[in-house]
């Protein structure tokens, strides 16, 4: 009997164990931040890549786009649901795009979750939204490459642009003046500065691909 | 017992209970947070309260507070802020123009403008994200009496936007008594100079007094509006009041003094707001606050936080024409998901299905919606006037515009107390 009760506690540690660890991993599967999706985190890449497929799939947007328009995404971010249905609803995405062949903005509402599909979609002639950090990239490409921006700059001691010694800062420029052709291009106004200071403002029209020195 | 009752019973039903633990969970259990890591911030300090909120990068508004609950000593885990955000700032010069509206027309927003920081200058903190930094400090003393004193504690997230030369810290800082003070911290380089004698009412001289061409750094405002979405003990049955402070004269006197002299007596008076509406620091000492009315402490009061003006002062834009959502420092509204800017309220800076909205602040509050009981959204301004110095040259040393919203009868007595 005794030896049998030594058996059985013997045998019940080992049981003790594997209950323990079970638990322990079922606890910490289960309360992992990661697992599952929660409804505030932002678009995941998939989802932006999915949003960005979708609104071009849709028929609307193909009419409008047509087989040749240069356009470029410009924003795409989490929508943000009712209160009243927050947490609940299928994940969607704002689109924002614009079309540079006819400078114009495309704002759409894109669900990105089970049943993908474009719920709203806006075409936008008199506001333009900001600029992406790629058109903004390509802005001041255009800008270092203009003859008139290189002789200011060496003029003003700048000879090697990598080493770091320039630092360009941006504002969107869209004039109100409806003589300005950026009252309806797509502009950005680019500040070149050193770390002592401001030397230069350029205006480049990435509509129309120009560069203007101020 | 067979050997497989035997396991069964040892291994399978203890683990079934647990798992069935960890999917119901015992009442008490905080609500599952809303968002996941990095975007999500649990502090809980060394006094025993807790912050837990989760923080977002969008386009316009930049670094946004979603789902912000506070848990004092001796409380259950409240919510605070469903949402709170930078909805505009408004920069109009001194000599009539520019005007810039920074979230919306005149730049890619707060958030397509935040830069990528370095670990230098997150230190000491944990960079959440390339461009948010997350900070735990110590905050000085948060009460001292005699010999007796507590020191305090805050998590800040902030991030930095580079808008043309301005560059802006937006600062949300949670203290571990429950106060919130968002802040923006204006910094870069000036924007607007100009050599015309013509400037010389409207900014201040910034090279040498000798040099034959002046060179005027031109003065300018910062009015930023911030969004506050308070669901202070939840959505429902919120209510706002004005604490306004006034000279008192007797009679009745007061109970120790007849205050019969100008300056001698003062009283503090509450003026419940009932409809959507707007309201100013047209008169010294105005502070306002917001509560449930379903929701008291232990000793009976609403639970509430007040919204207190720091540094701030009214001052009216083009009120009249241009801008006639310039006329107030805070907007009383229910809650609406499409109204999100405090101006250009309209596609492309909000979303596609939001076409139709209110396109401004001081259009929001026009329905009148009853908000004595309600799901109320306050649009708080604060404004900063900036008259460039030497000092600011090359690079403009920081200064900040911030709001204080502390709890006021949150808990019935301070809400570190053990």
């Amino acid at each position: 009997m005794d030896n049998q009760r030594n058996v059985d506690k013997f045998l019940r540690l080992p049981y003790r164990g594997i209950s323990l660890l079970l638990a322990l991993l079922a606890m910490g599967v289960l309360a992992s931040p990661v697992m599952a999706q929660r409804p505030l985190d932002p678009l995941t890449p998939r989802e932006i890549e999915l949003a960005k497929s979708v609104l071009l799939g849709d028929r609307r947007a193909n009419q409008y786009l047509g087989g040749n328009s240069r356009y470029h995404f410009v924003n795409i971010e989490r929508h943000e649901e009712d209160k009243s249905v927050a947490g609940t609803a299928e994940r969607r995405a704002d689109v924002v795009l614009y079309n540079y062949t006819k400078d114009e903005t495309v704002s759409a509402v894109v669900r990105v979750g089970t049943s993908p599909r474009v719920d709203a979609m806006q075409i936008i002639r008199d506001r333009s939204p900001g600029l992406s950090p790629e058109e903004v990239e390509e802005a001041k490409q255009l800008a270092l490459a203009d003859p008139g921006v290189q002789m200011k700059l060496t003029a003003a001691g700048i000879s090697e642009i990598a080493n770091g010694s320039l630092i360009i800062t941006y504002l969107f420029a869209q004039a109100s003046d409806k003589a300005d052709a950026c009252s309806t291009h797509r502009c950005v106004l680019l500040y070149f500065n050193t770390r002592e200071v401001a030397l230069l403002s350029v205006v480049v029209d990435l509509s129309a691909r120009r560069v203007h020195v101020e | 017992m067979k050997p497989l009752s035997r396991f069964f019973f040892s291994v399978g039903a203890p683990s079934l209970l647990v798992l069935v633990f960890c999917l119901i969970g015992p009442a008490e259990v905080a609500a599952q947070p809303f968002c996941s890591a990095p975007n999500l911030v649990d502090v809980t300090f060394a006094a025993g309260t807790r912050w837990r909120f989760c923080w977002e990068m969008r386009q316009r508004e930049g670094l946004v507070i979603n789902r912000a609950f506070y848990t004092a000593r001796g409380t259950p885990e409240r919510e605070v802020l469903f949402r709170a955000s930078v909805a505009q700032v408004h920069v109009p010069y001194h000599p009539g123009s520019p005007r810039f509206r920074d979230l919306t027309i005149s730049t890619s927003g707060l958030g397509a403008g935040a830069l990528n920081l370095s670990v230098p200058e997150c230190s000491p903190g944990t960079l959440l994200d390339p461009k948010v930094c997350r900070q735990i400090r110590d905050r000085g003393f948060a009460w001292k009496f005699s010999g007796l004193f507590q020191k305090g504690q805050e998590v800040i997230v902030w991030s930095s936007s580079q808008l043309g030369q301005y560059n802006y810290i937006t600062e949300w800082i949670f203290m571990d008594d429950g106060t919130v003070v968002p802040r923006i911290g204006f910094t870069g380089r000036l924007q607007i100079t100009g050599t015309d004698d013509g400037f010389e009412p409207f900014g201040q001289r910034i090279n040498p007094e000798a040099d034959p061409t002046p060179v005027f750094g031109v003065s300018h405002f910062h009015h930023v509006y911030w969004r506050f979405d308070t669901d202070i003990g939840g959505s429902s049955d919120n209510a706002i009041d004005n604490i306004s402070t006034s000279q008192y004269f007797g009679p009745p006197p007061s109970p120790v003094s007849a205050c019969l002299n100008f300056g001698e007596c003062t009283t503090n008076s509450r003026f419940r707001f009932t409809n959507e509406t707007f309201d100013g620091l047209f008169a010294p000492f105005t502070f306002w606050h917001v509560f449930n009315k379903g929701i008291t402490n232990a000793d009976g009061r609403n639970i509430g936080y007040e919204i207190v003006p720091e540094g701030n002062q009214h001052w009216d834009g083009m009120t009249d024409t241009d801008e006639p959502w310039s006329l107030a420092d805070l907007y009383i509204t229910t809650f609406n998901g499409c109204e999100l800017l405090a101006t250009d309220n309209e596609p492309p800076f909000i979303p596609a299905e939001c076409a139709g909205a209110a396109t401004n602040v001081l259009d929001m509050t026009a329905e009148g919606d009853n908000v004595d009981g309600a799901d109320l959204v306050l649009w708080y301004v604060g404004h900063f006037q900036h008259v460039p110095r030497d000092e600011e040259e090359p690079n403009m040393l920081i200064e900040y515009q911030g709001v204080r919203l502390q709890p006021r009868s949150w808990r019935h007595i301070n809400t570190l107390q053990p």
